[in-house]
């Protein structure tokens, strides 16, 4: 399969808000999605990889990623009305429900891959944790959270850039 | 978006020392018991960029407001009961009817895709810019700045249904 290009101008960098993470769970019988970032400034999923580094007798390297453990952090993540995301994980707090914390499944979008016509390119992660770090701070009721991806991944594409899209995987052939 | 200034002058008619008096829109002009809403250079920066798209801005503007002086020394009035004092007062009215919306989240409508945050006097008091004593009678300059935080999601991508 080949590689897909980025869909910007040579040497046109990319915004930020075209890396994108989308939570889903369910709620009763509905799913419900949330984007992850609203007044965060600054996220990076964090591959914590496990390196191992052997050095032949020669004096070469050589390097393997034994795996990698994702995780992306959210801080500030604030209580906010209408977030359904902050509202389902501050109910788990309140009952210290944690086992409920590891039912996620997580969209990572890159939008600088892809159009509106033929989807956007997404990477589907599920059974994933988010965790509640604290509560608390200064002006504003702080809960920031971090997101642990599970590695178990379909590529896929989703349709439009709305809470209300569809993940096509991709068909390997 | 609407026209911030147009929308801030309207959201202003609704305080009752402004409503006393005239208010002139970037029209500077030393007249007695008159306001002037005044918009400043660089009036618009975004303070924080969200990884969302979204940003956080702010705009602010000036009030200027002139009033007579009093040649009265305190000393000799029989109470306290000073024209120049008044006349700040009413001035500082101004200020607090803006800050009691803050505290009231009331908040003018910027137009969708715009949430205001907070609408603060960047000073407790009104600011004494000076004393004209050229004109009868002297006319004393005071301002209160303005500053309107507010959230600007019209750069996002996502769309939350």
């Amino acid at each position: 399969m080949a590689v897909e290009q980025f869909n910007l101008m040579q040497g046109q960098r990319a915004e930020r808000k075209l890396l994108i993470t989308v939570a889903e769970w369910t709620e009763g019988t509905s799913q419900v999605r949330e984007i992850l970032g609203t007044r965060t400034e600054d996220s990076s999923i964090e591959y914590n990889a496990d390196i191992e580094t052997t050095t032949d007798i020669r004096g070469n390297n050589y390097t393997d990623m034994n795996k990698t453990q994702p995780q992306q952090d959210f801080d500030p993540y604030l209580i906010l009305g209408g977030s359904r995301l902050g509202a389902f994980l501050n109910d788990i707090r309140r009952r210290n429900a944690v086992s409920e914390l590891n039912q996620f499944t997580m969209y990572i979008i890159t939008a600088f891959i892809g159009n509106k016509t033929d989807g956007y390119a997404a990477e589907k992660h599920t059974d994933c944790t988010i965790t509640y770090n604290s509560i608390g701070g200064d002006v504003r009721v702080n809960f920031p959270i971090s997101v642990y991806f599970s590695n178990k991944i379909t590529t896929g594409t989703v349709n439009k850039l709305s809470d209300d899209f569809e993940f096509t995987p991709d068909v390997t052939v | 978006m609407m026209d911030k200034n147009q929308v801030m002058i309207q959201f202003l008619m609704g305080c009752p020392a402004i409503q006393e008096t005239p208010l002139f829109f970037n029209f500077a002009q030393e007249e007695e018991d008159t306001n002037h809403f005044l918009t400043i250079s660089e009036d618009e920066k975004t303070i924080k960029d969200f990884v969302d798209g979204s940003r956080l801005r702010k705009y602010t503007f000036q009030i200027v407001s002139y009033k007579s002086v009093s040649h009265n020394p305190l000393v000799e009035a029989d109470v306290i009961n000073d024209e120049n004092l008044e006349d700040l007062a009413s001035v500082q009215a101004i200020v607090d009817w803006i800050n009691e919306q803050n505290e009231n989240q009331f908040f003018p409508n910027f137009g969708t895709g715009y949430t205001i945050e907070s609408m603060k006097t960047v000073q407790t008091d009104p600011r004494l810019n000076g004393v004209d004593t050229s004109v009868n009678p002297p006319l004393a300059q005071y301002s209160v700045a303005v500053e309107v935080t507010y959230l600007d999601k019209t750069k996002m991508i996502w769309s939350t249904t």
